[in-house]
């Protein structure tokens, strides 16, 4: 079952003649449960083309739906709303809120939600990221590799369908990329979430059940329309 | 953790200099609006108990009541209490020319009229009396408290009284030799006769000033209001001066509100600019707007419940302490007798309620910029420099001048509009409120309290001038130079003057000389006179002689020239030229009515203008602000004071008549000045000593009343220091807390500079010149905007008493050198503190 | 995972609400009015109630005046004396009253001021308070009929999607109870949804193995019919019949090994198949996997080389020692096969704190890039070489997510290939990542 269907996405940036192309009629569907990498060079509209499926930006033309909701007719509340309960992101740059703990920034989709978190299974998830003995530390006295997880604990953490990602392993180093990736892949396979990963690295590419390849703003190739099933 | 709220709560914690700043930002304001309201208060207070004592708690009266007229009055259904007064028909002469004219009042009477006991009671029969206390000696046969004297009664018939009661000493009443005694008549036996008076007061919750009209038709002849009492309610046809109170208070509340508002703004401001990337993070993690909103909101809630009961417990507390302190500072706790610290609830509910909404309006627009970033933000790069517009065409600035340091803060200032609009903006308001509220405290001392030596002076002994005695020898001293000696050593004792007798002159004045102004302003038209072919103008003056105590006190109110024993002797004097007419509309207003200047010689015609030889020449040596001693001015006339030299030779030139006086150059009398808060009952014994000494001498003892005028004075001077205080530390934080933010702000950008090979001194220079420069165009801006709002200060304050605009030369170059200062002086801590840090460390920390 | 612990509906929670919000608004813009208007009335009643009393009492006094006019002027003082009546004289005045029949049991209706104002505010109280009454109403059924209206669009969604299996199509973006609900409600759908589509798989999976195990036992089923025949009709030396009788076992034992894996992966993958997880070393599983292998090995001249840091038996972890050894010799047994003669297969280990991590290196050719997604597909063979039917990484991989872990292939720039296991410390719990089940 597709959980995201793009449709003829189209973004510009600018007017007239300083006008550019982000995104040019982009369209794909990706099925629950995949593992899609998205690769390109920089300027490719990669990013924008996260920002779009996470409902950051507006597109200038087409569609998103995420699990059969159009999503940019909803209003920016309820795109808000819908953002907390259905998608996690994670960040080159992890993204912590400062002056909250590990436990804290873990927890704070459901907060925003106004809604109590299950002890049980944060504290599940927190022995699982291996930030047990953390989890009172705030993310200024953890190491980049620790940060990352932490915001993957806070991406997983209301069990969005799915789970966004832009350049999670641009900043560290292969040995802690790697746990991020096996992580990722580890959402897949046990909670049959939908992982994106915007990637330069062809290791994180190449493990990914799916790649999306963008140049310019248009995507000239993709996976899974060939070599699958022999 | 239950709530996402509390990250407004951990992000205070965590920038807890921040916070406390702006907390202590919002306790001055509150304390200082609380305070101010007080002190509006207090002044409307005590202006209404210092008319209440003057002039009486009445708030209509009646001259020429007919009895229906009482009757009806008595019976009327508004009227609160009705009181009469029945002045009496002759008067007793006594000994010393002195006159006493006995009056009863019934009970209500007392109540309303300013009749004040100094010990003793007020009468409760016709057979009693209250008498004056300087009066007591003068009776026949001295009598003491609850001694007895015989008095004509107010129907002119002699009566034996009973002294039940002394009332306070009136200044008025011993200089004129005529006093007023007080029996009682009972209310319901009273006669009404054309001679009574009555006084009523309404009941409490009438709308006195919708009665007067239906309250002037009951009687036929004229009913009078206490007009002072009525206007101070607010309850006159004229309701001028609760008007210009109100303007005047509600000017400084709201500069205060406004620069509470821009101290929050711009500390909001700058913590939302540091977090816009964690806004946009928690956007993209499904915050909504609203939610974002709130959390800024809610940083605001905190630190106004924190700081606004501080604020007033501060407001509260910061008075008392002030007024305890003085008190114990050796103005003894005389201060604390007089003044009290009314509460008002009014005051802490509208401060409260002000601050509070101050610190949501400054948090207001940050919390819709917080709520307005997009969830983009986040994922993008801290990359803020790049997106800020820079205009390449400029005019260079100073700052250039300074080489590249300069160079790279121009460039830094120029860099964000809106950063500098902020920054500016706050120390602009800083200054133009220091200049304000140095203006206007100024002002409002001058006009409530206009002091001069004069207030210090609570005994005076002078020779009787009776025409029975027999006039004293021309050049005796009537006290001698011992005796003054020995007063002026007596403990408590601030000077010891001599009084002089003084004469009048014709002053020959240029007609360029005169203020045209003054002519037009009040309709007062000199004598123009030809001599020498000059056009010149006849001004009457005083010429009064100083001894060398006086001088010594008038130095204080040079304004230019100098006091010098040696040139007053030769032909010199000090001139006072400021007076303060009664303009053609009605007010009175501060004036220069001549411009003479020091070294200017004065043309004075000692006679009637026809001798030559009485035309005498002297030469002005300093000219004072206002007289030292007596009423600070005139109306219409010059003061000229001179030692004793050139005044004999002044004297001398007095034509010879009959009326000419005897005593030339000879003391005719001495009066003392206490210190603050002196016991003066040592004195007085002395002084009365001396008084026996000398048979001929009379003793006027005001101490009580001059002591009471003083404090109100000094209540008000502690008042506008420490309000002048209070401000500059507010003025002070505002400027600190934005510069420093500023500038830690940019802790990576520095760090970048330092990597590129920037030396730490270069840095600091930099620095250093962008807080300099912020300095000067905020005082340029705050002077600009500062004496804007003076002026319209300036026209509110001139509705109740006219003066000229004095541009605010003092307060513009204190809030100016004081910007510059803490603008170069703030940034010396956060650059020391980037200097410690590991630049490399914190590069990679923001990234 | 969030919970909707308390059962209870605190304030906070029901602030969330938009309808108890717009109530609110509502009932306080009402209340604010009702302030106002009582105001205004009790202001306007006073006034015609003072109006027709001095009247009354002005009629009074001027007919005094006339005859008594000290009375009169008594009498007005008394009017408007702020301080309470002496009892005494209350007490004789009713005495007097009573004399002409005026008591306070008396309806107000004989004092023609009175009866004027009780009939006036009677009326009018009772007129504002049934327009309050009926606005009040009007709010809160306008409130409820669009909350059940909200409810029943809501109902209707899960109908068509229960009855007509069309994706739910209202959903509510708010943060109150509803909201809630229609999470609630899509989640299950959607939950449903996998449920039965993990359904469909299952039952594909069953065809595929069927299809499978009929299509891998086909050929050696129909070539051991052929050996058998001949052997049967005799035509054969007994050269001959004892080579055709070793093929037959060969691959007697080929089919034997193919159903048992197949059967294996079968269960394995239908979660027929409870994993007993036990503390012991992984040095232990991985000498158990290896000595499996070892026969293979040593045939091949391959040497299986266990690094230091993964024969440390310090390295516990819960695991299936027996179904993790198999995944091992599978995995093992593939590197040795496409390993050429003579050369090393490594086994590393590495301890992070949210993983171990296995990894076994061959040198071996690698594997080409356009293979890489499908090599843990069932009998995918990314060459002809090897003896493999391509069970063993299939069976490796269902067995290594079975322990929570990640199998995956790690391209290695020196050549050869490296797969590497990764094993959490502690897994997600098996409770939240299961099906719901209905």
């Amino acid at each position: 079952m597709d959980v995201i269907n793009v449709d003829g996405l189209n973004k510009f940036y600018g007017k007239g003649t300083t006008q550019v192309s982000a995104l040019r009629d982009v369209s794909f569907a990706i099925k629950q449960g995949e593992f899609v990498a998205v690769v390109g060079a920089s300027g490719s509209g990669k990013s924008t083309l996260l920002h779009m499926l996470g409902g950051l930006d507006k597109p200038s033309d087409g569609y998103v739906h995420i699990d059969g909701e159009n999503l940019y007719a909803l209003k920016e509340k309820d795109r808000a709303v819908f953002r907390r309960r259905k998608i996690g992101f994670i960040f080159q740059s992890y993204n912590l809120i400062p002056v909250l703990n590990v436990e804290e920034n873990i927890q704070l989709p459901m907060l925003l939600d106004h809604r109590q978190p299950d002890k049980a299974y944060i504290s599940d998830l927190i022995h699982t990221l291996g930030l047990h003995d953390r989890r009172k530390h705030l993310p200024s006295e953890l190491s980049g590799g620790q940060q990352q997880r932490v915001a993957i604990g806070r991406a997983l953490a209301y069990r969005p369908a799915i789970v966004l990602a832009d350049e999670p392993t641009g900043n560290l180093d292969s040995a802690n990329g790697r746990e991020v990736i096996e992580l990722l892949k580890l959402a897949v396979n046990q909670y049959h979430q939908t992982v994106i990963v915007i990637t330069h690295d062809m290791n994180v590419a190449a493990e990914a059940d799916r790649v999306l390849k963008l140049q310019d703003g248009k995507l000239i190739s993709d996976t899974s329309s060939h070599g699958r099933g022999v | 953790m239950r709530s996402y709220g509390a990250m407004a709560g951990r992000y205070l914690k965590q920038q807890r200099k921040r916070s406390i700043l702006t907390i202590v930002g919002i306790i001055l304001s509150v304390a200082l609006i609380s305070a101010l309201g007080t002190m509006g208060q207090a002044l409307k207070d005590n202006l209404l108990m210092n008319t209440k004592y003057e002039d009486g708690s009445f708030y209509f009266g009646y001259e020429k009541p007919t009895p229906e007229l009482y009757e009806t009055l008595k019976k009327h259904v508004l009227v609160d209490q009705l009181g009469v007064l029945r002045v009496g028909e002759k008067t007793t002469p006594l000994k010393n020319n002195i006159t006493v004219q006995v009056s009863s009042a019934d009970e209500d009477g007392y109540k309303l009229l300013p009749v004040h006991l100094y010990e003793g009671r007020l009468p409760s029969s016709a057979d009693e009396l209250v008498v004056e206390q300087w009066l007591l000696e003068q009776l026949p046969g001295s009598p003491k408290l609850n001694g007895s004297v015989q008095l004509n009664n107010p129907d002119g018939q002699p009566h034996n009284y009973q002294i039940v009661g002394v009332l306070n000493n009136q200044k008025g009443s011993q200089i004129k030799y005529f006093s007023q005694a007080f029996t009682f008549t009972d209310a319901p036996n009273v006669t009404i006769t054309s001679k009574a008076q009555l006084f009523l007061t309404l009941k409490p919750g009438v709308d006195i000033n919708k009665q007067i009209e239906a309250f002037t038709k009951l009687s036929e002849n004229k009913m009078f209001t206490n007009h002072q009492l009525l206007a101070l309610m607010g309850e006159s046809a004229d309701n001028g001066l609760n008007q210009v109170l109100a303007i005047i208070f509600g000017t400084l509340v709201g500069l205060v509100v406004l620069s509470t508002v821009a101290v929050i703004y711009n500390a909001f401001h700058i913590a939302v600019l540091e977090r816009i990337r964690q806004f946009g993070l928690l956007r993209t993690l499904g915050a909504s707007p609203a939610q974002i909103r709130n959390l800024v909101f809610r940083e605001a809630t905190v630190l106004s419940a924190i700081g606004v009961p501080l604020g007033l417990l501060v407001g509260w507390f910061g008075l008392w302490f002030s007024l305890w302190l003085m008190a114990k500072s050796g103005l003894k706790i005389m201060m604390m007798e007089t003044f009290e610290l009314t509460f008002h609830w009014w005051i802490i509910g509208g401060s409260f309620v002000i601050g509070f909404i101050a610190v949501y309006l400054a948090a207001w627009l940050p919390a819709r910029k917080a709520s307005r970033v997009s969830p983009v933000e986040a994922a993008k790069g801290a990359g803020s420099i790049v997106r800020e517009s820079y205009r390449r065409i400029r005019i260079p600035s100073l700052l250039n001048l300074i080489g590249i340091e300069g160079q790279m803060a121009s460039k830094n200032i120029r860099r964000n509009r809106t950063k500098f609009r902020i920054t500016t903006f706050s120390i602009v308001i800083s200054i133009m409120l220091f200049i304000v509220f140095h203006y206007f405290t100024q002002q409002a001392l001058n006009m409530t309290t206009t002091t001069n030596e004069d207030d210090r002076i609570a005994f005076m002994l002078r020779s009787s001038y009776s025409e029975d005695i027999a006039k004293p020898q021309q050049g005796i001293d009537f006290i001698s130079d011992d005796v003054m000696d020995q007063i002026a050593e007596l403990p408590g004792v601030y000077g010891v003057y001599g009084n002089y007798y003084g004469l009048g002159a014709m002053v020959q004045v240029p007609e360029e000389v005169v203020n045209g102004h003054f002519e037009k302003k009040t309709g007062i038209l000199f004598e123009p006179m030809q001599s020498d072919g000059n056009n010149n103008k006849i001004i009457y003056s005083d010429i009064r002689l100083y001894d060398d105590a006086k001088l010594h006190e008038a130095s204080k109110y040079l304004k230019s020239g100098n006091i010098n024993s040696e040139e007053l002797a030769d032909n010199g004097v000090l001139l006072i030229q400021t007076v303060k007419p009664m303009t053609v509309d009605g007010k009175k207003e501060i004036m220069p009515l001549t411009r003479y200047s020091v070294g200017d010689k004065l043309t004075l015609d000692m006679g009637d203008g026809e001798n030559v030889e009485q035309i005498q020449e002297v030469t002005v040596t300093g000219i004072l602000t206002q007289s030292p001693f007596d009423s600070p001015y005139q109306e219409n006339t010059l003061i000229i004071i001179t030692s004793k030299p050139t005044y004999a030779k002044l004297f001398e030139a007095l034509p010879q008549n009959e009326s000419t006086n005897t005593y030339g150059t000879a003391r005719i009398g001495l009066e003392v000045a206490l210190k603050d808060g002196a016991d003066p009952e040592p004195i007085r014994l002395k002084l009365q000593e001396v008084a026996r000494n000398h048979p001929d001498s009379q003793f006027i003892d005001y101490a009580a009343s001059q002591k009471e005028n003083r404090n109100f004075n000094i209540q008000m001077q502690i008042f506008v220091y420490s309000f002048l205080v209070i401000i500059g530390v507010i003025g002070s934080l505002n400027i600190i807390n934005t510069v420093q933010t500023n500038l830690l702000l940019r802790r990576r950008e520095i760090g970048l500079l330092q990597a590129v090979g920037m030396t730490m001194g270069q840095i600091r220079r930099m620095a250093s010149a962008e807080g300099v420069w912020f300095g000067v165009i905020g005082s340029f801006w705050g002077i600009l905007l500062g004496v804007g709002f003076s002026y319209v200060l300036y026209q509110q304050l001139s509705n109740v008493q006219g003066f000229p605009f004095e541009f605010p030369w003092g307060a513009s170059l204190i809030a100016c050198g004081a910007a510059l200062f803490i603008g170069l002086f703030s940034v010396q801590g956060p650059l020391r503190r980037m200097e410690k840090a590991n630049l490399l460390e914190e590069l990679r920390e923001e990234a | 995972m969030e919970r909707l612990e308390e059962k209870r509906l605190g304030i906070y929670r029901l602030w969330r609400n938009p309808s108890i919000r717009n109530l609110s608004l509502v009932l306080t813009a009402l209340l604010i009015m009702a302030v106002v208007l009582i105001a205004l009335y009790s202001h306007y009643s006073t006034e015609r109630l003072k109006k027709s009393w001095m009247d009354k009492e002005a009629a009074m006094i001027g007919s005094l005046v006339a005859e008594q006019p000290e009375w009169a002027a008594k009498w007005i003082t008394h009017l408007v004396e702020t301080d309470k009546p002496s009892p005494e004289s209350v007490a004789e005045g009713y005495k007097v009253l009573d004399q002409y029949g005026l008591t306070t049991a008396l309806e107000s209706d004989w004092f023609p001021v009175l009866g004027g104002h009780q009939s006036r505010t009677f009326w009018s109280l009772i007129g504002g308070a049934i327009v309050f009454m009926i606005l009040i109403a009007l709010f809160v059924f306008r409130e409820i009929s669009k909350q059940l209206q909200r409810i029943r669009t809501l109902a209707n969604s899960l109908e068509d999607t229960v009855k007509h299996n069309q994706p739910m199509s209202y959903l509510v973006y708010d943060e109150g109870e509803l909201g809630l609900l229609a999470n609630g409600a899509q989640e299950l759908t959607i939950r449903l949804r996998e449920t039965i589509e993990q359904l469909h798989r299952d039952k594909a999976f069953l065809k595929d193995t069927v299809s499978d195990i009929s299509h891998q036992l086909k050929t050696p089923l129909a070539s051991l019919m052929i050996y058998i025949d001949l052997l049967r009709e005799g035509n054969v030396d007994a050269g001959h019949a004892a080579e055709f009788l070793a093929t037959c076992r060969r691959e007697l034992d080929r089919m034997e090994w193919l159903t048992l894996a197949l059967l294996k992966l079968a269960r394995l993958e239908a979660d027929a198949l409870e994993m007993s997880m036990e503390e012991i070393p992984l040095a232990d599983t991985l000498t158990r996997a290896k000595d499996s292998v070892r026969r293979l090995a040593d045939d091949k001249t391959i040497d299986i080389k266990i690094e230091k840091s993964a024969s440390d038996t310090s390295v516990v972890l819960p695991h299936d020692s027996h179904w993790l050894a198999e995944a091992f010799m599978n995995l093992l047994k593939n590197a040795i096969e496409h390993s050429p003669s003579g050369s090393t297969v490594a086994v590393s280990l590495e301890n992070t704190p949210v993983f171990i991590r296995l990894q076994i290196k061959d040198q071996g050719p690698g594997i080409a890039a356009q293979h890489l997604p499908h090599i843990f597909k069932k009998f995918y063979r990314s060459s002809s070489e090897g003896s493999g039917v391509g069970l063993g990484l299939p069976l490796a991989k269902s067995i290594v997510e079975k322990h929570g872990g990640v199998l995956s292939v790690l391209p290695n720039p020196s050549g050869g290939t490296i797969f590497n296991i990764a094993l959490p410390h502690h897994p997600f719990s098996a409770n939240s990542t299961k099906l719901t089940k209905l």
